[in-house]
Parts: C-alpha cells; structure tokens; sequence
C-alpha cells in the first residue's frame, strides 16, 4: 500500500550571496570575527515551506495550487525525495515517479537510442525493462530512422516526443507532475494525453501542481492551497478550488 | 537493495561512458585520440627535458611516461570533482540518486581515460629497451591505492566545491603550482642532497601515489614509507570523507 506522510515539515532553503559562495571571502570573515561571525556564510534562509503536515493515502489525487514561489516545487522536491527536511518527518511508501523535467539527463550529443537507455535508467528501468519496450518507444516517438541520429540533429518537438515517450514508460506509486503535459502536434497531442492518463490512473497517488482550474477539477479528489509556504486550505476540490480563485480574483 | 545497487552502477558508468564519448565524438580516430595525444607529450617533453636534465632516455622516458598519465589522471579528476555535483543540478533537485552514482560516474570516465594511456607505458619501456620485471606487477596493487584516494577526494572535494564554488579556481591553481613541486618531470634522486626537497617530495601526498605506480615500472618496489603513507592516507582520507559526507550530505541538494 502507498502512502505519504508529511508531519512538521518545514524546509529553509539557502540563497547565497556571491560573497558567501567564496571561501576565501568566508575565511575573511572567520577571521575579522565579532559582528560578521554571526552571520558567518552570508548566506540568508528562504523559508519555502513551514509546518506542513498531512496524509495521503491509496487512491488520493492530489492537486497542489498557489501563486508562483508558493512552495508547490519545494514540496514535489520534497516528496521526490530530493530535498530532506531539516525540521518534521518525511514519510513516502511506494516508488515514486516523476514527470516534472521529461528532458532531465537528456544527452544532446548522444543517439535517440543511447538516450532512450540513459533516461530509463534514471528512471529506474532495467537494462532489460528497456529492451523490451525500446520497439514500442520508437514506435510511440514516430521518430523512424531518427532514432540512430544524434539528439541535437531534431527539431523541439521530435526531442519532446522521445522525451515523452520515454518517461511515460514508469509505472510508479507516487507520480509527480507538475502541469500537465501537453506535447507535440495535434495527432500526436491526442495520443499523448491517451498514454498520461493511464499512467496517471495506474498510479496509487498524484501529485500534480497546477495553475488550471479545469485539469484540477477533471482530475483530482483533493486539493492543497499552498502560500506563503504553509497550507492555507486542504480538502474537496470544488471547495478548496472556490477559495482559492476567488482570492485570485480579488487581487 | 543489491539489484538497485546495480542498476546505480550500471546508470553511473553509462552515463561516465556518455560523457567520455563526447570528448572524442566528432574525431576520426575514436579514444585513441587520447593516447596519441599523450603520446606526443610525452616523446616532446622527453627528448626536450632528458636533454636539459642530462638524463638517459632510456631512464626517463618510461619515467616520465608512468608520472604523466598518472598525474593527468589525478588532476584531471581533482579539477572535475570541483563541479561532480554543480554539474549534475538537475538530476540532483529532481531524484534521489545515491550520492556515490556521480562518484563514480566521473571517476569512471576518467580511468577510461587513463587506461587509453597506460597503454603507453608498455609502449615506451619496450621502445626504450629497458627489461619489465615481475615487480612490474606492482603497478597494479599502485594502481587500487591510487583509485582508492581518488575516490574519497572527489567525494570530499566534491562536497566543499559545491558549497564554495571558488574551490574549483583554488584547486586549478594548487594543481598547476602541485605539477611543478612533483616529481613528474624531475626525479627526487637528482636533488638528493636537498634536504628540504626530500621533505617536501615525502609529505606531498601526489607524490607518493605517483611514486606507488612510478616505481614497478622502473624496476624497484615501492618503499614501505610509500606504502604506509599510500595505505595510511586512504585509510584516513575515507574516515574524513565519510565524516563529511553524512554530515553534509543532505545538504547537497540546496547547494548545487
């Protein structure tokens, strides 16, 4: 059984100042000692999220909404599993999966083919999950004999749709998405969407941030408002949906 | 939790093979343009510092050889572990990939690279007539050593490079100031009545992994000061990288 379990978490994140990127400026300023000591690095923390706390269990649909810099990609970082809580509890059962960056660890140098093995590897597909399905990814890329050549020899949209067509290919228990995807010409952009949903619905939970109110409402059983970095709302989408864009309206 | 150990590995060196493809993707002669390259370093600055040291070809040139490629090794790996993280943002902002899968993609490049010159040393000690000898085989033991201390300094490196990002010019020009204090191109022997030269060949620790690979080649079996040294610093290089590693290693995430 999947499930995810936040509690207290709250997330600072450091922005450096150019100053505080150098040691040598940081030995200096060890060195003069006194006021500068206390803040040593230089360094200022961003409090991205505060105090988050909540379940989601098997089943859950989970969209995520809030201005910009609200901490909706914090949070995906921290359910990734990339960004460990210095404050509260990260509990995550069950693979997750992740369709934030589809072109993450794409080679531009390196061959569709080449690159079809190094992005299923890095999302935890075997050497021979791979082969098996590597057919069926040329054939859903409809990249033909492009496949062979180097990557930066396509046009945008035959890099997205390898891109697509590959990390498509996981079948996790948590799925992260942020927006959903839209990619590629009007053929391929139905059979696209075709191809996410069901791996949206073969997921046990989903996260997807959002700033479309339809996709939310078509999609999710539950909705989070984010601000600020804490949580302003969590519950029915119809609900949550409601608060949140009629403050959006008022501004 | 071994299948997934192995399939980081194997992610590690494709992604390793991946960027070592692109240093030679678009010459005619594929990897081997790595060794010709050292190749002709090495005949260069052979002939041009055997003349101006005095020095028996026939000595140095396999000297030279061993402790070229293998500094190149070192400081090519050094200098990249400056960036093994700051390279990798994306992967390490989006997924949690364990820590040492850009470890050892990095070093799994660079000994690629340096197993395309090694092939040189063979090469020059038969060109130069001299005999290989059973303690030749004591390279290889070198060679574990050598890795071994390569691996926790670009973890260490690593680490502190992200956080300051000036340590990647810092390291630049200890490195280039190192290769001249080294004994690459000279030999300690010839300063043998310098006492502080001596101090300073022993207690730089460069030095003695080049002397561990160095002196099989030429016939002598390393000292047990260069073994106790060699084994001492991986011993307590690992310690320390470790160290850093757990205290820091969640942190790496917010410094890339």
């Amino acid at each position: 059984m999947a499930s995810v379990s936040l509690s207290n978490v709250t997330i600072d994140v450091p922005v450096f100042t150019t100053k505080a990127r150098f040691f040598a400026a940081t030995l200096v300023n060890m060195a003069t000692g006194g006021r500068l000591a206390k803040a040593h690095d230089g360094s200022v923390n961003v409090r991205a999220l505060e105090d988050i706390t909540f379940t989601a269990s098997e089943g859950e649909r989970i969209g995520l909404v809030g201005h910009n810099g609200a901490g909706k990609s914090t949070l995906l970082r921290v359910l990734s599993g990339a960004y460990y809580p210095g404050i509260g509890k990260v509990d995550v059962k069950g693979t997750v999966g992740s369709l934030i960056d589809i072109s993450l660890g794409i080679n531009t140098e390196a061959t569709g083919i080449e690159n079809i093995f190094i992005r299923g590897a890095i999302l935890g597909l075997s050497k021979k999950q791979i082969q098996s399905r590597l057919e069926a990814i040329v054939d859903f890329s409809e990249l033909g004999d492009f496949i062979n050549l180097p990557v930066r020899t396509y046009s945008s949209g035959m890099h997205l749709r390898l891109a697509f067509a590959v990390a498509t290919e996981i079948s996790p228990e948590v799925l992260l998405m942020d927006e959903w995807l839209s990619v590629g010409d009007e053929d391929f952009r139905h059979k696209a969407e075709q191809r996410l949903l069901q791996v949206v619905e073969a997921t046990s939970i989903l996260f997807l941030a959002s700033h479309s109110r339809d996709l939310l409402e078509k999609l999710c059983t539950r909705v989070i408002w984010l601000e600020h970095g804490r949580i302003i709302a969590d519950g029915k989408p119809s609900v949550v949906l409601n608060k949140y864009f009629k403050s959006k309206k008022a501004e | 939790m071994t299948s997934t150990l192995r399939h980081n590995v194997w992610l590690a060196f494709m992604l390793g093979w991946q960027d070592l493809k692109q240093s030679y993707r678009r010459s005619p002669i594929g990897p081997f343009w790595l060794t010709v390259n050292s190749g002709i370093l090495i005949a260069t600055m052979g002939v041009v510092f055997g003349v101006l040291f005095d020095m028996e070809l026939r000595d140095y040139l396999p000297y030279l050889a061993v402790g070229l490629v293998t500094w190149n090794f070192l400081s090519t790996s050094l200098n990249e572990a400056c960036n093994v993280f700051v390279l990798s943002e994306g992967l390490i902002k989006q997924i949690n990939l364990p820590v040492y899968v850009y470890i050892l993609r990095l070093m799994w490049k660079n000994f690629t690279i340096y197993l395309h010159n090694i092939v040189l040393i063979p090469v020059v000690v038969l060109l130069t007539g001299r005999p290989l000898t059973w303690t030749a085989l004591l390279f290889f033991v070198g060679l574990v050593l050598v890795l071994v201390n390569v691996g926790w300094i670009v973890l260490a490196l690593g680490i502190v490079a992200t956080r300051y990002r000036d340590f990647s010019q810092l390291t630049f020009a200890f490195l280039n100031i190192t290769f001249y204090i080294t004994p690459i191109v000279w030999d300690r022997k010839t300063l043998d009545h310098v006492e502080w030269a001596q101090w300073l060949v022993t207690l730089n620790p460069l030095a003695t992994l080049l002397e561990i690979v160095r002196a099989p080649i030429m016939g002598t079996v390393p000292s047990l000061v260069t073994w106790q040294i060699a084994i001492g610093l991986s011993v307590g290089g690992w310690a320390f990288a470790l160290l850093m590693f757990r205290r820091y290693r969640r942190r790496i995430a917010y410094w890339v």
